[in-house]
């Protein structure tokens, strides 16, 4: 490994970016453009009608009785985005039917002592169902609250108090420490399959491999080349979330710029294996929809993995994406610890890995 | 040891059955200019990519310069000039020649002369600044082999350096090539042009991956029995 050669290829792509000013701009104009969008959609979220069905019964306690039901009603009430209407069972489905509520929440007659008696307690949510995104919507936001008040059930005590985020936290807190990754991922990965793509084409690589330059040197320069214009688009994409978007991150930055980092290596040489298999550009832009838009779906970037269908979540977890964005949400938004998200890091590290051998068998593709 | 290169059944397929090249044996002599000479599809190329090593034969026994070197020392004893110019296209003519001399381990000292010289003698002086995919065809193919030239390779495969060249331009080529024989430089070029085969210190001819003849042109001519390298060429290929 001879540093100087590994510095002279790096230095010949930042000298490419340099003369290549559109795509340079393009990688960062792009995403902040798109995290503008995703903002502006987010804090214009709609506002749901729900009604309250409360049937419980309560139970005798010393105290007298005691309805537990009256924690859900409190806790969903308190949800920003609804519209909270405390019904009768025939209101309710009067209304519904009216498309007067998006929805309506049921708690039978037993809810009180089916808790206590630690059985799981019936919540009915009944959609309107007609627009199956706000039904997603409505469901999610419920689900939410609920997952929440009963992760932290203790007995028959339940707080209400918020898991993660918070009252401030919006969705794009949610959202926007992934789409960093993903978009370096994307860009990085586009970048080094065009840029081998000419290498092949113009013969470069001819000379390159004529030359003493290695492929670990090659492969290493290609890495640091983009990796610096990977961490220019974090970090002006971070600045902007953060005090533009005002974006709430709880974990530290660097820990962004670590998992990229391995995102980055794993994508370098994804693009040089795949770039063995184009002929042209054009080709390049066709791996765009078989690599890049499956993990941007799957991956739980914004679709939740927990509600795909079964077949669907397999495919998630054999996607890189997948294990980046849980081990940034854990930290960004969750709070948690690097050594919580280790399972992640190991993954991201095989994922690295496994690409560096693929590209090492290809790199000499064709000549 | 007085051959730079030592070449012994060399023999290489290409799918499905092509052989473009065909149980090759030569030996070609330190400090000359040595050419191989060939029409399209005869294996100059070939032959040149197996001796800078980006190819692997299938069979036979090739020394470049010297067996006991690493990979990484002998290519830099080496200069290449592909036969279509193998350049950065968004790079200037500046920042091609720096990124070859670099990984070709010149030192940045020296790095500024050198570029400076070559500039001057493949005529872009005034050039360093603009983007390769703004040059001519034939200041593209000048700056290929500047770039092959960069690190004064003792050893120079150029494979067909003078297409596209000017005339004018192509005389000087020739005179800087007798230069750096001078000076111990050994070049190994091909050409598919009879009468620049003249200017070879030594011929190989070569014709679907065969070789037909080798050594001085005088040396063919006589065993031809002929008076140019035409007719020795059909004469040669017929008799075989
Ligand atoms: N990479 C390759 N794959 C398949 N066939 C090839 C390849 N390179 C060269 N050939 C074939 O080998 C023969 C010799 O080609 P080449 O060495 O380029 O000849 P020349 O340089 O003398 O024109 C030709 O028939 C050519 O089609
Ligand atoms: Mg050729």
């Amino acid at each position: 490994m001879n540093i100087q050669r590994t510095l002279a290829v790096a230095k010949r792509i930042v000298q490419q970016f340099i003369h290549d000013r559109r795509t340079l701009g393009l990688m960062v104009v792009v995403p902040l453009l798109l995290l503008s969008i995703l903002g502006a959609l987010f804090k214009t979220a709609r506002v749901f009608e729900v009604g309250f069905v409360n049937q419980d019964n309560g139970v005798n306690t010393p105290l007298g009785n005691q309805k537990l039901s009256q924690k859900i009603e409190d806790s969903l009430k308190n949800t920003d985005n609804f519209v909270w209407q405390i019904k009768n069972l025939n209101d309710a489905e009067a209304e519904l039917k009216e498309n007067l509520l998006d929805a309506y929440v049921l708690l039978d007659k037993n809810f009180s002592s089916d808790l206590l008696n630690k059985k799981t307690p019936a919540i009915t949510i009944q959609l309107e169902g007609s627009d199956p995104n706000s039904s997603q919507q409505v469901l999610g936001l419920i689900n939410q609250k609920l997952a929440a008040l009963f992760e932290s059930q203790k007995g028959a005590e339940i707080k209400v108090y918020y898991l993660y985020g918070g009252e401030k936290f919006n969705s794009l807190d949610y959202f926007a420490p992934v789409f960093i990754a993903f978009f370096a991922f994307f860009f990085v990965f586009l970048l080094t399959s065009v840029s081998f793509l000419r290498e092949r084409n113009q013969g470069t690589f001819e000379r390159i491999f004529a030359s003493p330059v290695n492929n670990a040197e090659l492969v290493l320069g290609y890495f640091l080349g983009f990796s610096l214009f990977a961490l220019i688009q974090s970090v002006i994409v971070l600045l902007f979330t953060i005090y533009i978007l005002n974006v709430h991150f709880l974990g530290s930055i660097w820990f962004v710029f670590l998992i990229e980092l391995l995102l980055v290596v794993g994508s370098v040489n994804l693009g040089i294996f795949l770039s063995s298999f184009a002929k042209n550009e054009l080709q390049v832009v066709q791996f765009i929809p078989l690599m890049i838009v499956p993990q941007g779906l799957l991956s739980g970037l914004i679709f939740p993995i927990k509600s795909m269908p079964t077949i669907l979540q397999w495919l998630s977890w054999a996607m890189p994406l997948t294990y980046a964005n849980n081990a940034l949400r854990d930290i960004m938004i969750r709070g948690k610890d690097l050594s919580s998200v280790s399972f992640d890091i190991y993954i991201l590290l095989i994922f690295a890995i496994a690409m560096i051998i693929l590209a090492a068998i290809s790199i000499r593709k064709g000549i | 040891m007085n051959d730079i290169i030592e070449v012994e059944g060399l023999t290489k397929k290409f799918p499905p059955d092509i052989y473009a090249l065909e149980n090759l044996s030569l030996k070609i002599k330190k400090g000359i200019t040595f050419g191989f000479l060939g029409p399209n599809g005869s294996g100059k190329t070939t032959l040149i990519r197996i001796l800078v090593g980006v190819l692997k034969p299938d069979s036979g026994k090739i020394r470049v310069i010297s067996d006991s070197l690493s990979w990484a020392e002998r290519s830099e004893k080496i200069g290449y000039m592909t036969q279509s110019s193998a350049l950065y296209q968004e790079l200037t003519v500046a920042e091609n020649l720096d990124f070859f001399a670099t990984i070709y381990g010149v030192s940045s000292k020296e790095k500024k002369k050198r570029i400076g010289e070559l500039l001057s003698l493949v005529k872009l002086e005034g050039k360093e600044r603009s983007a390769v995919n703004t040059l001519s065809g034939g200041m593209k193919q000048r700056l290929s082999l500047a770039t092959s030239l960069v690190h004064k390779p003792e050893l120079v495969f150029l494979d067909e350096p003078t297409v596209g060249v000017d005339p004018s331009l192509r005389v000087e080529f020739w005179d800087y090539f007798k230069k750096l024989n001078r000076e111990g430089t050994s070049i190994v070029l091909s050409t598919h042009v009879m009468d620049e085969a003249a200017r070879c210190s030594e011929l190989a001819l070569l014709r679907d991956g065969k070789l037909l003849a080798q050594g001085k042109i005088e040396g063919i001519l006589s065993q031809a029995k002929t008076k140019n390298i035409e007719e020795a060429f059909l004469k040669l290929e017929g008799g075989e």
